[in-house]
């Protein structure tokens, strides 16, 4: 099954639940969070993606209130929130590490959020119902949490948070704690389950695959910048910088020494390589031509995008594509592809995602056969540096 | 078939074998002796010779009115003591595991110093405090509060280890829990009263048993904070003991044994639960 | 898991924080002061003493015969600590490489004694040391049978085992009390080096071993050095208490193997000489916290070593 047909079309969630302006968070010296500012829309499933120590758990705890930001604002539906208790919120998160009471039952877990809030004894019972049946644990109400698994903790709490009706549901690093099989299922239900319910969901995770399955929209965070808020397939086709370039999937990455524009088209210098010219009207945001003692940008391709032939094969037309001469390295089998590697020396390699066509006629050489690899320039990137 | 004996399974060398057993009956051998001669049918002293199973010393310390009061004493000291040990325990257990300030190793060091120094140190500190402020210490104070010396004494020296036993228990919580908990609407108090407590209750219970036992153990500490007419069962069978050794001693003692051996294994029992990882 | 700061919730952190130094301040750091006090005094009527800050306290420490109740006490604690340490390593090595199942078990029956009261303990070693006591009954018993059996084969007028059985004497004796210390405090030396033992990796042993060591030499190459910290912290552990044992001295020793406890107990109980008494305790006070103070010192150097 493929997890992106569940996903709305991005115009149904027009409305901003959660706006963050300017949020900036330091600990003492060391600055945790730099004025990120991002529109939450309802009804949507928001990733936080980035590297361990990218600020993004901080961002959730600031949105769940365990935190106060250093400067900045929260607006929930449009009222400031900045500095209500997280008690007093209505956004609920279903921790890292699940965080279920040991010594309550999986229905007195559930129950306990609308305990606090007084709710009459019978409406509890009604929605502690309701919010399991949601999870499929209807049959687990009277079970103490350490005769469940780990996926039905994490269900249990799910229900302990949505059965508070919060307006936005927090979910730190979700399936982190789950084997790779029963993550992959998750995946698939966290989506289903969120459609169901239609909350907002955020969700943390340091995994990209993960975010790109999962989220409607993706926001990139890296040393406690924001580098980009985009749809998935945005962030893969058109990252911003190298970061995310790099982040977001594979990519190798060239630096240019020059940069120029001329006549409706980009030309640029790319080191190891000869000049090559990008089928671009004018330079992408945050380049700048010219000659530059640093270099000004990068040249980026996926090896998705690189194939490989022999070198006595006729090779492909050298005013459209970036060639690499090379040697035939490793080939690692993957089933539906596989990746090759080709040596050049001591100059960086390059790895392609190829078919099994391409694979065939690859097959049976001996290492260190002369090939050439070969990207077309309208797959190249060309993107500011990390 | 045997296993062939791995280079470092000391345990199953037969040598090994015999320091451990000779260490067994070195430890138990005494109090073994003590017990069965508490049973020992002869008045004299020193138990030597085997005459006959009996259990009238028992009796006779049963009715040894004294003796008794002893036990009453040490028995209201030890209840009051692990109370308030447990109560203080518990408060300094909690504040030095969620806060960071300023002396923290200072504080830990004095709360971890009456673990630590001599017992005979502690007695005569508080004897002298006592006689110094003139608390209850002219023989002529109405029971119990004849006994306030010894337990504020006790409690000193047992709440450091309630503590320690304590936050042994908070220091496997995650701190997840707490959070979860305000994330669904509860105060401090509320996350305290439902979270944080019923984690701590087994904890809290290793921590009364220890308490209790370390009070009814105590001898040197009470011998020095007790008043002039207030026994405890320990300083009881010490004067007893100076004057002669006599079966009811004995008996007495068993008792004794026996009522420490019962909470020990209460305190074991908790202390597993105590030790046990979170499946949370 | 991070600590909160103090500041963030400064009455909650009170509220915990103040019963427990209150209480240690006024029950625990004023008794010591006193005493401190008292040790800088001269006692000027029977019961009022002047805090004069005088040294002489601290002086007669200095004299011949204190001096020789330190040096006893000193050596009394010191063989009674080595003969733990002899036997807890082989009884702690036995039970950390026990079976998992039986290592609580083997714990507990150390643990066990240790939970019974100190002066029960102490009067049922009465019961085994005294002239008549289980030791010199035994004795007795295997010299009657010994000297009968000599007897029956004609030998009696050799009188090989001499003429009647004379008892071992052991209470009132320095031996009778360092076997009594060492019963008391044999768990205190087994646990430290159990749990350095424990932690220790059996892949150095096996890597020993393999390096072609045998048996002993890796005993003593590897083994012991490793669990060096665990027997440090097991010396000081059973030092500390020894060094200040009352009731042991007092009741095996019989009033004639004093240390320095029993006579910190005299000047309070019967001499009346708070003063000495106090300087006495400071002083057994301040070997404890150089000894904390050399254990620290060992762990600090090794932790910066590795």
């Amino acid at each position: 099954m493929d997890p992106t047909v569940d996903k709305l079309p991005e115009n149904t969630h027009s409305k901003t639940i959660l706006s963050l302006n300017a949020i900036g968070k330091r600990f003492g010296k060391v600055t945790a969070l730099e004025d990120v500012s991002v529109d939450i829309k309802e009804g949507e499933i928001f990733a936080l993606l980035g590297p361990s120590g990218c600020g993004k758990s901080t961002l959730l705890r600031i949105i769940s209130g365990f935190e106060t930001p250093s400067s900045g604002e929260l607006l929930l539906d449009g009222q400031d929130m900045t500095r209500t208790a997280p008690n007093q919120r209505p956004v609920n998160m279903v921790f890292q590490s699940y965080a279920v009471f040991p010594h309550m039952s999986v229905a007195d877990n559930v129950a306990y959020g609308l305990k606090m809030e007084k709710t009459p004894k019978d409406e509890i019972t009604d929605r502690v119902n309701q919010a399991l049946t949601q999870v499929h644990l209807q049959d687990f109400k009277d079970r103490m949490p350490d005769q469940l698994s780990g996926g039905q903790k994490q269900r249990v709490a799910l229900a302990r948070a949505l059965v508070k009706q919060p307006r936005v549901l927090l979910l730190d690093e979700p399936l982190s704690a789950l084997d790779a099989k029963l993550r992959d299922a998750m995946r698939l239900e966290l989506v289903k389950l969120q459609e169901s319910v239609g909350v907002t969901f955020i969700i943390v995770t340091h995994d990209q695959s993960e975010a790109l399955a999962m989220a409607d929209r993706v926001a990139v965070l890296e040393s406690g910048r924001l580098r980009q808020v985009d749809t998935p397939s945005a962030l893969y086709q058109k990252p911003v910088d190298a970061f995310v370039a790099d982040f977001i999937g594979r990519v190798h990455t060239f630096n240019t020494q020059h940069i120029s524009l001329d006549n409706g088209s980009v030309t640029a210098l790319v080191d190891e390589l000869d000049s090559i010219t990008l089928p671009l009207t004018e330079l992408p945001d945050g380049i700048q031509a010219g000659p530059q003692p640093e270099s000004p940008a990068v040249i980026a391709f996926r090896p998705e995008c690189v194939s490989v032939q022999l070198a006595t094969a006729t090779p492909p037309a050298p005013d459209a594509h970036i060639q690499f001469n090379g040697f035939l390295g490793d080939i690692a089998f993957q089933g539906q592809h596989s990746i090759v590697e080709v040596t050049r020396g001591d100059q960086q390699s390059v790895t392609a995602v190829v078919n099994h066509q391409e694979l065939h006629t690859l097959q049976g050489q001996p290492l260190g056969t002369p090939v050439l690899a070969s990207c077309a320039y309208s797959d190249l990137m060309l993107l500011p540096p990390a | 078939m045997k296993e062939p004996k791995k280079p470092f399974e000391y345990s199953r060398k037969w040598s090994m074998r015999w320091v451990f057993l000779t260490t067994m009956v070195f430890l138990y051998a005494p109090i073994i002796v003590l017990i069965v001669f508490s049973f020992n049918n002869s008045r004299r002293g020193g138990n030597v010779i085997w005459k006959g199973f009996t259990t009238k010393y028992y009796a006779k310390a049963f009715a040894n009115e004294e003796l008794m009061l002893a036990f009453a004493n040490s028995m209201t000291i030890a209840v009051t003591s692990t109370i308030i040990s447990v109560f203080l325990g518990a408060m300094t257990a909690v504040f030095l595991w969620r806060f960071r300030f300023p002396f923290k190793p200072l504080a830990e060091g004095l709360v971890s110093l009456p673990i630590i120094i001599p017992e005979i140190c502690m007695g005569v500190s508080l004897a002298m405090f006592f006689s110094q402020m003139g608390w209850w210490t002219t023989g002529d104070t109405p029971w119990p509060f004849n006994l306030s010396n010894i337990i504020l004494a006790h409690i000193t020296f047992s709440f450091p280890f309630a503590a320690m036993v304590i936050r042994t228990r908070l220091q496997n919580f995650n701190r997840e829990m707490e959070e979860a908990a305000k994330d669904l609407g509860a105060s401090e108090f509320q996350v305290f009263r439902d979270i944080l407590l019923p984690h701590m209750r087994p904890g809290l219970i290793a921590a009364a048993l220890l308490s209790f036992t370390l009070s009814l153990d105590d001898f040197v500490i009470t011998f020095f904070t007790s008043g002039p007419n207030t026994v405890t069962f320990p300083v009881k069978i010490y004067s007893m003991v100076r004057f002669s050794i006599t079966p009811e001693i004995n008996a007495a003692s068993t008792v004794l044994i026996v009522l420490t051996l019962i909470l020990t294994f209460l305190a074991l029992r908790y202390q597993r639960l105590t030790d046990g990882p979170d499946r949370g | 898991m991070s600590l909160e700061d103090y500041k963030q919730q400064p009455k909650v952190f009170a509220a915990f924080a103040l019963p427990t130094l209150i209480w240690l301040l006024l029950f625990f750091v004023a008794p010591l002061g006193i005493i401190w006090l008292y040790s800088f005094g001269e006692n000027v009527s029977l019961v009022d003493i002047e805090t004069t800050w005088t040294f002489d306290n601290y002086a007669r420490i200095f004299q011949p015969e204190i001096l020789e109740l330190l040096w006893r006490s000193v050596w009394i604690a010191g063989i009674a600590t080595v003969i733990c340490l002899i036997i807890a390593y082989p009884v702690a090595l036995l039970i950390a490489t026990a079976s998992p199942n039986a290592k609580p078990w083997l714990l507990l029956l150390i643990m066990l004694p240790f939970w019974t009261n100190l002066l029960i303990r102490t009067y049922a070693l009465l019961n085994i040391l005294g002239t008549r006591g289980r030791i010199n009954e035994t004795l007795r018993w295997l010299w009657e049978s010994a000297n009968a059996l000599l007897n029956r084969m004609g030998l009696e007028h050799l009188a090989l085992l001499g003429d009647s059985f004379t008892p071992l004497k052991m209470l009132g004796t320095p031996s009778g009390v360092i076997f009594g210390i060492v019963y008391v405090s044999l768990p205190f030396a087994i646990l430290p080096i159990y749990s350095s033992l424990e932690r220790l990796d059996r892949s150095y042993l096996e890597a020993s071993l393999d390096l072609g060591a045998g048996q002993w030499k890796t005993f003593w190459n590897v083994l012991l050095p490793l669990s060096a910290a665990g027997v440090v912290t097991a010396a000081i552990i059973t030092f500390i208490p020894a060094l200040g044992q009352f009731l042991t001295p007092d009741l095996l020793g019989r009033g004639q193997v004093d240390m320095i406890a029993n006579v910190i107990e005299r000047q309070f109980k019967r001499a009346n000489d708070w003063p000495f008494g106090s300087a006495l305790s400071l002083f057994l006070l301040y070997i404890t916290f150089v000894l904390l103070a050399v254990r620290s010192f060992y762990d600090a150097r090794r932790g910066s070593r590795s």
